[in-house]
């Protein structure tokens, strides 16, 4: 009201006004025609207006409500519907994305069990309970080895990475888990090649050979050899001299096994690293192989990285897909093999 | 590697690819589920945001209704108490007029009232009550006006003084005129005599309505006094001169 009363001499000018507009057109009878009369009668007007008004405002207001709650209504509604009929469309897109994807994975998973079978056949393979060396093929080549298994929907699918003839390895992860995998992977090539086609070199200066104590029968045969601490380079130096040497070998393959820790790996002088680089490139063509923990080789397309965490692990020939490791091979088991395979050949050295 | 080795790894990679696709798929389900979950929660909260805003203000617009109704109940008993009003002819408080139209700003508040816009603007209850108690006001308490202001109290003895001076003149030359051998010539001069006496304060009524009227204010009791103070000043000097030239 208050910006209502603003000027008084113009509200004055203003009534009398009204009082001439109202007076002239209905409100002021003949009778009462005063001034004061007619001021009731605007008055009179205005308030009857102005409790009219708001009653209107309260109708508008009440339609206005009755709107909205029935607005509210019929969104509670088919919100209810539509929530279902969303879990019914998530459902059934679930069901179709799972329908497509097992009928891909029985056809892929089948295939890819029988490429495994053919890509790994005996030593290579074989879980530890059955597992005795083979004798490799008639074309002598090396496969793939086994390093766990790819549970896929109901299909256990091998799963296997290069070594001979193929690439180096370098695992990463957790020690004794890693371990394992090397002690598996050298068992696995040892039982899958002749006696003799394969040499040991294994660089341990930490446990200064303990890690695969049970390979090491084969050193009476020289199938194997220990490398101590600091030797490291000279070591090195004759795996280059090995892989870029023309000349006859006693040997088809040599896999040498570097096990150093990271404070060892920060060691390597700038020409141990560039030998080791080296053997990188072009050790595989060669037969030489690393098969390295807690050592970072250079990038290189025949190096397999194989990532352990926690029993699984992920590598490169297997993709985005997680291994379950197999655990590392019987100790009893490694040494009687190490130990029938350097009599062997040494019987075969004497013929 | 050879080359059914090399299919191994490939084989392996398909696998990989067809778990990743299933895997995106399934994500893309369950988002597809959300989104459509949330927009149409969006819907409902928005809903229930607009019913509960429509309660509101039909809360608002009912305790409007009383409001209006004790400050009309108000205003009329102050108006049967004003000077000159007939108790008996004003009667009772009067009813709610019949209103078609609803003023737009009382719905500004209301939902669709963005959409519409059809209503024809009217005033709302409250402009029409304050223009009421305006007029009320304006009634049984008239205005009070401020004084006047300072720049104008100099030239109340200078208005004083011309308006006097010009009645004084008045006054002479009636007085002159009856002097002469006009019929009813006594009657003339005692109207010039009369003028002679009221001529100091003949500028007070002037100035009264000047200050009035153009600015607004009252003239107080000072302003009264410094308007005859010029007024007297000038009658003096007129009598003097008058004296003088008829002695």
């Amino acid at each position: 009201m208050a910006d209502a009363r603003g000027g008084r001499e113009a509200g004055s000018d203003d009534t009398n006004r009204l009082i001439d507009h109202w007076g002239g057109n209905r409100l002021i009878s003949p009778v009462v025609g005063s001034h004061r009369n007619a001021l009731v009668a605007v008055v009179r007007q205005e308030l009857a207006e102005a409790r009219g008004t708001a009653r209107a405002v309260l109708a508008a207001a009440e339609s206005a409500r009755g709107r909205a709650q029935q607005r509210r209504r019929l969104v509670r509604d088919a919100y209810a519907v539509c929530l279902n009929q969303l879990i019914g469309a998530r459902d059934a897109a679930r069901t179709e994305v799972l329908r497509r994807f097992r009928a891909e994975a029985a056809q892929l998973a089948g295939t890819a069990v029988a490429l495994a079978d053919r890509s790994a056949t005996g030593a290579a393979s074989a879980p530890w309970r059955m597992w005795a060396p083979t004798e490799p093929d008639a074309g002598g080549h090396a496969g793939l080895l086994r390093v766990g298994t790819i549970a896929f929907e109901s299909v256990t699918v091998p799963a296997l990475v290069p070594l001979l003839d193929a690439a180096h390895v370098q695992l990463d992860g957790e020690r004794t888990a890693v371990d394992g995998v090397i002690a598996g992977l050298l068992l696995r090539a040892l039982g899958s090649t002749r006696p003799g086609d394969l040499r040991l070199t294994v660089y341990d200066p930490e446990a200064f050979g303990g890690t695969l104590a049970a390979f090491a029968p084969l050193e009476n045969a020289g199938l194997l050899s220990f490398v101590g601490p600091g030797g490291m380079g000279p070591m090195l130096d004759e795996l280059v001299e090995t892989a870029t040497s023309t000349g006859p070998r006693p040997e088809r393959w040599r896999v040498v096994v570097l096990l150093a820790d990271p404070a060892g790996a920060a060691e390597l002088t700038s020409a141990q690293r560039t030998q080791l680089d080296r053997i990188v490139r072009t050790g595989v063509a060669c037969g030489v192989h690393l098969v390295v923990r807690g050592l970072d080789l250079a990038p290189h397309p025949t190096v397999e990285r194989i990532t352990v965490h926690d029993r699984a692990a992920t590598c490169h020939t297997t993709g985005a897909l997680p291994v379950r490791l197999d655990p590392g091979p019987p100790a009893e088991r490694v040494a009687e093999f190490c130990r029938s395979t350097a009599e062997r050949y040494a019987h075969e050295v004497k013929q | 590697m050879t080359t059914r080795d090399h299919d191994y790894q490939l084989m392996m990679n398909a696998l990989a690819d067809v778990t990743r696709r299933r895997d995106a798929g399934l994500d893309s389900a369950e988002q597809d589920y959300r989104d459509n979950a949330a927009r149409a929660a969006g819907e409902l909260v928005r809903a229930e945001g607009e019913a509960a805003e429509a309660d509101r203000w039909a809360a608002a617009a009912a305790a409007q209704v009383l409001d209006v109704d004790r400050e009309a109940a108000r205003l009329w008993d102050q108006l049967r108490r004003a000077r000159g009003v007939r108790i008996r002819a004003l009667g009772e408080l009067p009813e709610p007029a019949p209103v078609e139209a609803v003023p737009r700003v009382a719905l500004q508040r209301r939902p669709s009232a963005a959409e519409g816009g059809t209503t024809p603007v009217r005033e709302s209850a409250r402009t029409l009550l304050a223009r009421a108690a305006e007029r009320i006001d304006d009634t049984v308490r008239p205005a009070v006006r401020r004084p006047l202001p300072r720049w104008a109290l100099p030239l109340l003895p200078v208005l004083g003084a011309l308006v006097a001076g010009a009645t004084g003149l008045l006054a002479v030359g009636l007085v002159t005129f009856g002097d002469g051998d006009v019929p009813g010539g006594a009657l003339i001069r005692g109207l010039g005599w009369i003028a002679f006496v009221v001529a100091p304060s003949a500028g007070v009524p002037v100035v009264a309505v000047l200050a009035h009227r153009r600015l607004q204010a009252r003239l107080d009791i000072g302003g009264i006094g410094l308007t005859l103070l010029g007024g007297m000043i000038a009658a003096t000097i007129l009598s003097l001169t008058f004296t003088i030239i008829h002695p």
